[in-house]
């Protein structure tokens, strides 16, 4: 029984298409011209979409690699990385990153073509923005600009939402149980943004 | 104000001076008016910015629109990928996905009719429209006119439009909706779809068919609904489905 558990967990984390090898993406750019060559369009396409997912975890994965292992002393979940298609089944670039203490957490989260991107956008750049919304304010990282968001829920925890958009993307910093402010843009500062920006674009 | 100021003073002498003045000036005008002359005003300067920076564009050729070139960017999107330039790699890509799908719903044009029941093909609204993601996808649309009727037929691949129907047709709530006299389930060909109608847009027949495509027909000023439903048939589902690679 054992042995049967062990089996059906390997092959679950070995399933084909959890992710794409490089190997398996350069075959798929050959696959999809060779349909295209024979007129076959509809199957050029599908393999081209998977390639796509592929090298979209190609770029997920470079960010991954240079995001903080912990923030301010919260350190990683070390299963809680995610890259585009693996959870979400989401088609553009999707990446996110957890961090996990016992009375906060924190987590970051980038995502291509979202919906969200016009209307931070639009907050970002109205002048007379600082007067509409006590919790909300615009605040720089590393030269971008960003929309932080306190909130406190019923039971009066305070979280954070930081969002910062860039070429498309949005950056979303995300943190709850740290009541200051500046403690929270500290942490936010320590995301590589410009780095990401331009592995991302 | 300066000539009242002069009269109530009573310095004539330089009033009557100032009134010639004036009463030149205006003969000058007259004049400048009768022979066309153009009138020197004071916000001349004015005018001359304000033409400078409206200036009409009278040359152009415009842009060219052509699709991308598929085998070059799959070419391009595996050099950049081997080289670590994933993001030149994820451009090119796309780029031939777009290019394809352009390919694919041009194909699929060339398959409709050219004339339906009398109405004919406005060519200037033959329109392929693809996000190159594949998850919002491929829309590709025919407008046909005649006298007061158009129909207007939509094909659409991975859109999103097709989950409203989707869930229509499955959620099983027609039978309770009873009052819902704008919407009908109808059978298509061999497929399932839905009709609508209302005063302002005229019927809508949508059928989604394959795993994620729908094809909808929208009929302004059809009579009924057999007349729309004639139009819709005359459309072949079966050569779309293999054009998108449907099962």
């Amino acid at each position: 029984m054992k042995k049967i558990l062990i089996l059906l967990t390997v092959a679950v984390f070995t399933a084909p298409g959890a992710f794409m090898s490089a190997q398996e993406v350069t075959a798929s750019l050959d696959e999809a011209l060779s349909s295209y060559k024979s007129d076959n369009l509809e199957d050029a396409r599908f393999t081209l979409q998977g390639a796509l997912n592929g090298i979209n975890q190609a770029i997920g994965k470079e960010i991954l690699a240079i995001l903080p292992d912990e923030m301010n002393g919260i350190p990683k979940v070390e299963t809680g990385d995610d890259v585009t298609g693996v959870n979400t089944g989401f088609a553009g670039l999707f990446i996110s990153r957890s961090y996990m203490a016992e009375d906060r957490n924190a987590s970051i989260e980038i995502v291509s073509d979202s919906p969200l991107l016009a209307g931070i956008n639009t907050i970002l750049a109205m002048p007379g923005f600082m007067t509409s919304d006590e919790n909300q304010k615009r605040i720089k990282i590393e030269g971008y600009k960003a929309l932080l968001t306190r909130n406190t829920d019923s039971q009066g925890m305070v979280s954070y939402d930081l969002q910062m958009p860039f070429s498309g993307s949005l950056l979303t910093f995300q943190c709850a149980g740290i009541e200051d402010e500046n403690e929270v843009i500290a942490m936010a500062k320590k995301i590589p943004v410009d780095e990401i920006v331009t592995i991302a674009r | 104000m300066g000539l009242v100021l002069i009269l109530l003073t009573g310095q004539h002498t330089t009033a009557q001076s100032l009134l010639r003045k004036l009463k030149q000036r205006a003969e000058d005008e007259i004049i400048n008016d009768v022979f066309g002359e153009e009138k020197k005003t004071e916000n001349a300067g004015f005018q001359q910015t304000s033409s400078a920076s409206g200036a009409k564009n009278s040359r152009g050729g415009g842009l060219t629109h052509t699709a991308p070139d598929v085998a070059e960017n799959i070419s391009n999107a595996k050099s950049a990928f081997n080289q670590g330039s994933y993001t030149e790699a994820r451009y090119a890509v796309r780029q031939a996905i777009l290019g394809l799908e352009m390919e694919i719903g041009q194909n699929i044009l060339e398959g409709f009719p050219e004339t339906v029941k009398g109405l004919n093909t406005v060519p200037e609204n033959d329109n392929v429209s693809s996000m190159s993601i594949g998850f919002i996808g491929l829309i590709i649309e025919r407008v046909y006119r005649g006298n007061d009727q158009q129909l207007k037929v939509t094909v659409g691949n991975d859109a999103v439009m097709l989950s409203s129907v989707n869930m229509y047709l499955t959620s099983g709530a027609y039978a309770t909706t009873a009052e819902d006299q704008n919407h009908k389930q109808v059978k298509f060909k061999d497929y399932r779809g839905v009709l609508a109608y209302d005063d302002y847009s005229g019927y809508t027949l949508s059928v989604p068919f394959g795993q994620s495509s729908i094809f909808v027909a929208e009929g302004t000023n059809f009579e009924n609904e057999q007349e729309i439903m004639a139009a819709a048939n005359e459309f072949d589902i079966e050569k779309i489905k293999k054009e998108f690679g449907e099962q």
